[in-house]
């Protein structure tokens, strides 16, 4: 099973769950998203930290990888030869993300983010290469790498005034630690006479530098479905890290001998992501659904 | 709610992944094979020195497969990050170049054969024309085996004298003239195994020549009395003056490294099972069996390992390094503390194609350059280069 199925597992049975909550409740429906409850919980009613102003949330969703090389690594080295890779388009370069989602509101407008989420990115590259003679034999391979991240963005949004569909803007930065990462090969083999092809996995640990950062950015729009939000955003990160080192570029046996060997890149991803959220409201004040309450 | 904290703690968590400084450069680690498209010609890496430049020469022979005969000469100038800056083949007669590069004043000189007459050249590499030159040529050494160069910047030749079924060493100054020569009897007709040896058709044996300390006796690791034997010589005039005799061509000495005086660090063989010793000790006037010095077993070698072994020091520590071939393809070092024998740390070079250890060699930036054989896509022999920064010898790269 793929985190795809995963993630819409956990978003079919969360909400399901969300929605019988509401229905205990007798929620009310919210004709206007500024008589929110937690909207109505503003900042103003206290100077410090107000647990009223905090929602928390699950989010999920697919992400394309965009390489641009900035130079070119090989293992091989001639005088004639072009070894340069061929990067796949940003669109085939497919990953999934999940995570959970802690929104704290500043002010209506104001609000800060931070989003623990797993994240695995992928993107492929082949080279091929060929020999002549009482031997004709061409070589290509095709690469798909594959990356598991835990990120931790820390964004700060601008949220428009609106009805129940909501827009809103956010930019920040975020921490990624590399969890795992395996490199697949598609080889095909063709001679004279034959095409042969087969694959390889191999765990590509160690080519990748294992702590990252960057600066993300990008907006949404959200929808006021009783005390939850439910939305849709789109993220865009920029890797200020090199992905890989001088040194881990040559971090794994088996990845450098199988003739690959990472290019000097700029990582960048488009994230998109559904997310739900619940404020964590007390109660008392009977708007429903709530994680902590002050009266118990 | 403030929002300084969440900042703060932010910047902490960004803050980490810069905290690691990566002090290796390009030029300091690399992993190189040099490739050619010709699908009939395969590559035998012999010996490697570093330019002034940074960059290296790589020496090596090179064979056409559909014809097997004297295997050719060729040479690669890289620069330092390992990238080829050229290369040539020259043409015959200069066959079946020998090991070692071997530096001067005047340049880097290497030894090759006469593909008829097989005498011995001896050429130089010129860089600004990317090819070699003949500097001198010594018609009466015949089957040149291997070569060193001597403190006195002179060097030693080990050759095979056919005529009288002998090895022969011969000593040269550092102008290029014969010192002395000396040969030592095999007794047996020896020619029909070293030109299999020489053109890689059948089993090839490890030829070598060296120094004992700064110069007090030289030793040769040749053929002599039915067997491989490890020979001391007197540095005055070649007499033999004590030796490790072999299990006839099955077994004897592979690799030897003099630490100082008659402190060696040695590798033995015996038919497919090999043998260390790094730190063990020789008498130049002795005479022993290659079994009687024992050693450790190292039974991850692969049967027709080949060994080579170097003394290098970094950052102020004395190592020593093994470099062989495992049964698994790829290529074993595996460094000690020269002082105390302890084991330091073990490397692997290479996955899924295989690879085999030529030669090594420290860079002026105390790490260690290795030189391999390859085999691209499983099939084609190829050159290939692995570069290793001195942090990871140490493991300060963790």
């Amino acid at each position: 099973m793929r985190p795809k199925h995963y993630l819409l597992i956990f978003l079919i049975s969360f909400y399901s769950e969300l929605l019988r909550s509401q229905d205990s409740y007798e929620l009310p429906v919210m004709e206007n998203i500024n008589a929110l409850s937690f909207q109505k919980a503003s900042p103003s009613k206290t100077s410090g930290f107000n647990i009223e102003n905090l929602a928390i949330g699950i989010k999920g969703g697919v992400n394309f990888s965009l390489i641009i090389p900035l130079s070119e690594n090989s293992i091989f080295s001639s005088t004639g030869g072009d070894y340069s890779k061929e990067y796949n388009p940003f669109y085939q370069n497919i990953g999934y993300q999940m995570g959970f989602v802690i929104r704290y509101s500043l002010s209506r407008e104001i609000k800060i983010k931070l989003q623990c989420s797993m994240n695995d990115y992928s993107f492929k590259y082949s080279n091929e290469y060929s020999w002549q003679g009482s031997t004709n034999l061409s070589y290509l391979t095709e690469y798909h790498q594959n990356m598991r991240f835990l990120e931790i963005p820390v964004l700060l949004g601008y949220y428009f005034k609106a009805e129940q569909w909501q827009p809103y803007v956010q930019a920040g930065l975020y921490y990624a630690r590399l969890m795992n990462s395996n490199s697949y090969a598609d080889i095909t083999e063709t001679t004279d006479n034959q095409v042969l092809t087969y694959s390889t996995t191999t765990n590509s640990n160690g080519i990748y530098q294992e702590n990252q950062f960057g600066v993300i950015g990008g907006g949404g729009i959200r929808y006021a479905a009783g005390k939850a939000m439910i939305g849709i955003e789109a993220n865009y990160r920029f890797l200020l890290s090199k992905l890989s080192s001088t040194t881990s570029r040559y971090g794994n046996n088996q990845v450098t001998g199988n003739y690959d060997i990472t290019d000097d890149l700029l990582f960048n991803n488009i994230a998109i992501s559904i997310h739900i959220t619940v404020p964590l409201q007390c109660a008392d004040s009977k708007d429903g659904p709530f994680i902590f309450c002050k009266s118990n | 709610m403030k929002i300084k904290p969440i900042i703060i703690i932010a910047l902490l968590l960004l803050s980490i992944s810069s905290c690691k400084k990566d002090n290796i450069n390009p030029e300091n680690i690399f992993a190189k094979v040099y490739s050619d498209e010709n699908s009939d010609i395969s590559y035998y890496p012999l010996d490697i020195i570093q330019t002034s430049d940074g960059g290296y020469y790589i020496l090596s022979a090179l064979s056409v497969d559909s014809v097997r005969t004297f295997l050719s000469t060729h040479i690669t100038k890289t620069d330092n990050l390992g990238e080829l800056v050229w290369q040539t083949t020259l043409s015959e007669p200069y066959v079946n170049p020998i090991t070692s590069l071997i530096s001067s004043g005047s340049g880097v000189h290497f030894l090759c054969m006469d593909r008829i007459t097989l005498g011995t050249y001896l050429m130089r590499i010129d860089d600004a024309t990317g090819s070699a030159e003949v500097i001198n040529s010594y018609g009466d050494i015949i089957y040149p085996l291997a070569s060193s160069q001597t403190p006195d910047n002179g060097f030693l030749l080990l050759s095979y004298d056919r005529n009288s079924r002998s090895s022969l060493l011969t000593k040269f100054s550092s102008s290029f003239d014969k010192s002395w020569g000396n040969s030592y009897p095999v007794i047996e007709d020896a020619e029909e195994m070293l030109t299999a040896h020489m053109t890689r058709s059948g089993k090839t044996l490890p030829f070598f020549t060296g120094t004992v300390g700064n110069g007090e006796s030289y030793y040769a690791n040749a053929l002599f009395n039915y067997s491989l034997a490890f020979l001391f010589v007197n540095s005055g005039n070649g007499d033999l003056t004590g030796l490790v005799f072999g299990d006839r061509y099955n077994g004897g000495v592979s690799a030897v490294a003099s630490i100082q005086s008659e402190n060696f660090a040695v590798a033995r063989f015996v038919y497919d099972s090999h043998f260390i010793l790094p730190a063990t000790t020789l008498s130049s006037s002795a005479t022993v069996s290659a079994n009687e010095l024992g050693g450790e077993k190292i039974t991850e070698l692969a049967a027709e390992a080949h060994t080579s072994i170097k003394t290098l020091t970094v950052d102020g520590r004395n190592l020593i390094v093994y470099a062989s071939n495992t049964n698994s393809n790829q290529i074993l070092l595996t460094f000690f503390d020269l002082n105390s024998g302890e084991l330091v740390t073990k490397k692997y070079l290479g996955s899924t194609n295989p690879v085999k250890v030529a030669a090594l060699i420290q860079t002026t930036d105390e790490g260690l350059a290795v030189l391999a054989q390859t085999m691209v896509a499983g099939r084609f022999k190829r050159n290939a280069l692995y570069k290793i920064p001195k942090e990871q010898i140490l493991g300060l790269d963790d």
